[in-house]
């Protein structure tokens, strides 16, 4: 099967048929490697393009994410130990005391469809938690704050994962309404993301000068 | 300072919403919970479950902005989703939250449209609303007359993200919850109604910062019809709406909604805006509250109301305001630098 139809039932989010569809891509022959990177993560990286374009909405974007999450509900079964499986570890949290998740979900969503596995460590997260994360294996750490009341809960996260001694094991984006580049860089943050969209290609970038 | 500018500005939004030129630009200083209870060092908390205190915090605002600043029940978000039953949570130093409480089609069928006397934070939002009237009615206008249903309410209560998808995986379940919660919207301005003194109920505002996550067509299918419903049962009510998200892709829907005045954020281009609803629907806004009240300089704040007035004063229909809610540690001086700058060069 042509993958093209695969990417397109993600970018449509065509829910009803992309399991069928997925099966019998294997079926076919195609990998799971295959179906990952030629279908699915190109299909994200279309949907994050369009939904920063003003294309699509939140709604489309929240479509294609459940798509593209039933279709890899049918290969990480099948991926198990393939090493390459994943491009990295990446946990995500709202900071303590904001309860606002839509940005975050999004987010996941788009580090999913590039091939991160995704830690969601939740809402209103302490920074003990992205502490922890960081002890199961976070390589990538993301913070969103979309109230301004909480958004120095960012920087207290930072301080107490450097005093944990943890902070040069991990790179750290922030981002979410109440945060700009030069407040999340002064904040101790390694970059900052302006919406979902810019999430997946920093964190690469990001990874990669960890080695 | 400034005896009789409060009565003079208002006088002169009243003539802006009216899409009239004022003989000079009014300005609106949008303030609740979080700026209130810093700026009278209370948390929010405390502010947010004290009649007294909320009253005495609005109070000193008020009088250190010439009276600029309202007075009103503030329970953000809480009223209306805690009186259909969901479970709200206040974080130490933040704001309240809803608990998604709704999983099904059965979930929605189950909601009932409370009895007002017995509605959670709603029920409370009355008892302040009568507190402060009775404190300081006679002498300051208390205001009431603010909705977050029924999109607002329906998406807090669904979960965002999960209601978002419904949108488009499952629109039954959108039209079925949006029923319920314009029913709710309509029982609480109903009640707001009777509350005040006769004929003082004359404007309704719409508070939806999640009405612009949809497309255009989205809005017309699921949204515009419910706030018809809404505003069109108050007919001698002006319509006021607010959102502060990126509203862009919406105007022209607020525009078929009959809205009046718009509260927009900082993300919507005002030249933009102003273009799009030219002579339907006047703006308020839009000082960026975050990088320029807040965290700028008084220069920043002046070289912001210039830049609005210059794309969208002209014809008249503008207020200066912030674009969205002052923030929590706004600089007085930053509030001051807008109030004189509008005075400066806002004159027709």
């Amino acid at each position: 099967m042509d993958l093209d139809i695969l990417k397109q039932a993600v970018t449509k989010g065509r829910f009803k048929e992309i399991e069928q569809l997925t099966r019998q891509a294997l079926e076919d022959g195609s990998t799971p490697r295959q179906i990952l990177d030629q279908a699915l993560v190109p299909a994200m990286e279309m949907v994050g393009a369009m939904f920063s374009a003003g294309d699509i909405f939140i709604p489309e974007m929240m479509v294609s994410a459940k798509v593209m999450q039933k279709s890899l509900d049918v290969l990480k079964p099948l991926m198990v130990g393939d090493i390459t499986s994943n491009v990295g570890r990446f946990a995500i949290g709202t900071v303590k005391d904001d309860l606002h998740d839509i940005g975050k979900n999004i987010v996941i969503s788009m580090m999913q469809g590039a091939g991160f596995e995704v830690i969601d460590l939740g809402i209103d997260c302490p920074p003990e938690k992205f502490i922890q994360a960081i002890k199961d294996g976070a390589q990538l750490l993301g913070m969103s704050a979309i109230l301004t009341t909480v958004v120095e809960n960012i920087r207290r996260t930072i301080e107490a994962i450097k005093e944990s001694g943890l902070r040069e094991q991990v790179k750290i984006l922030a981002g979410g309404a109440a945060v700009n580049e030069s407040l999340a860089l002064k904040m101790g943050a390694d970059a900052y993301c302006e919406d979902a969209g810019e999430a997946p290609p920093k964190a690469k970038s990001l990874l990669a000068q960890l080695g | 300072m400034r005896e009789g500018f409060a009565q003079k500005n208002f006088e002169r939004v009243a003539v802006a919403v009216s899409y009239q030129e004022p003989d000079q630009l009014p300005v609106f200083l949008n303030v609740n919970g979080p700026y209130i209870a810093s700026y009278y060092n209370v948390s929010p908390y405390d502010y947010y479950h004290s009649p007294e205190l909320m009253l005495k915090a609005q109070l000193a605002v008020r009088e250190r902005f010439w009276g600029l600043t309202g007075v009103f029940p503030d329970m953000s978000i809480a009223p209306e989703p805690s009186a259909m039953g969901a479970e709200i949570t206040w974080t130490k130093d933040g704001t309240p939250w809803v608990i998604p409480c709704i999983h099904s089609m059965e979930d929605v069928e189950r909601l009932e449209i409370p009895d007002v006397a017995n509605a959670g934070y709603m029920t409370k939002s009355l008892e302040t609303y009568h507190y402060m009237y009775q404190q300081v009615g006679g002498d300051i206008p208390v205001s009431f007359g603010t909705t977050h249903s029924p999109w607002g309410v329906a998406a807090l209560m669904r979960g965002t993200s999960d209601f978002m998808a419904d949108v488009i995986m499952d629109p039954e379940l959108v039209r079925a919850l949006l029923r319920k919660t314009t029913d709710l919207g309509l029982m609480w301005l109903r009640n707001m109604e009777k509350s005040v003194p006769a004929g003082t109920f004359k404007r309704i505002l719409i508070w939806d910062d999640l009405s612009s996550f949809v497309s255009l067509d989205h809005f017309r299918e699921f949204i515009l019809p419910v706030y018809e419903e809404l505003y069109g049962a108050f007919p001698e009510c002006e319509r006021w709406y607010h959102n502060d998200a990126n509203a862009t892709n919406i105007l022209e829907g607020l525009a078929e909604a009959g809205v009046k005045c718009f509260h927009l954020g900082d993300e919507v281009d005002m030249a933009f805006a102003k273009e799009k609803l030219r002579g339907r629907v006047a703006l308020m806004g839009n000082v960026p509250p975050l990088k320029v009240l807040r965290n700028g300089t008084r220069q920043d704040v002046e070289a912001s109301v210039k830049d609005i007035i210059k794309k969208a004063a002209k014809g008249g229909g503008l207020i200066i305001a912030p674009g969205g809610y002052m923030d929590e540690g706004t600089p007085d001086q930053n509030i001051e630098a807008m109030i004189e700058a509008t005075a400066r060069y806002g004159r027709y």
